[in-house]
């Protein structure tokens, strides 16, 4: 869907869309469950929509699916600002669907090796003495 | 031999209508992606 301010303002307010350009991936009740404010280059953009339909599944509590989603970004865009996001995410999911612990740790496992200054790297360190 | 490299474009038939994109989601059990624009069309 394709929202123009001078064509239907009134939806900015309903979506809680404050600037332009604003993206929003929701579930198919219309729930937001992923918002990009401001410009992405095509790479990014791909990744960003890839984390979208992660967080749809994730929300849904398809765990698999999610994971899928998480992986796909970390598979095709390595170099992404979303690939330490995903990290976090696939191993979260990877935890939901089998409640096996090293999931989470191998999550701050791989932030020692690989995108250390993220804040998901920062959101993960009490997974290392789990 | 050359590689000839072509960029296709596709077009978006992007929904207008807020309500009917809600609709449509719905029942086609898919997600929905919104576009907030201010760029002339």
């Amino acid at each position: 869907m394709n929202v123009h301010i001078k064509e239907n303002a009134k939806n900015f307010h309903r979506f809680d869309a404050a600037w332009t350009p604003t993206v929003l991936v929701s579930n198919p009740d219309g729930k937001e469950r992923y918002r990009l404010e401001g410009y992405l280059s095509k790479e990014e953009f791909e990744a960003f929509l890839e984390m979208g339909l992660g967080r749809v599944a994730f929300m849904k509590k398809d765990f698999a699916n999610a994971e899928k989603h998480y992986s796909n970004v970390l598979d095709q865009h390595p170099d992404s600002h979303f690939a330490p996001e995903a990290v976090y995410w696939r191993g979260v999911s990877r935890y939901s669907s089998s409640h096996d612990h090293t999931a989470l740790e191998d999550v701050a496992k791989t932030f020692t090796e690989k995108y250390q200054d993220s804040e998901w790297a920062l959101k993960s360190v009490p997974w290392l003495h789990e | 031999m050359m590689v000839v490299q072509e960029t296709i474009i596709m077009a978006v038939n992007w929904i207008k209508d807020a309500d009917e994109a809600l609709v449509r989601a719905k029942d086609q059990n898919k997600p929905l992606l919104i576009d907030f624009s201010a760029a002339p069309s």
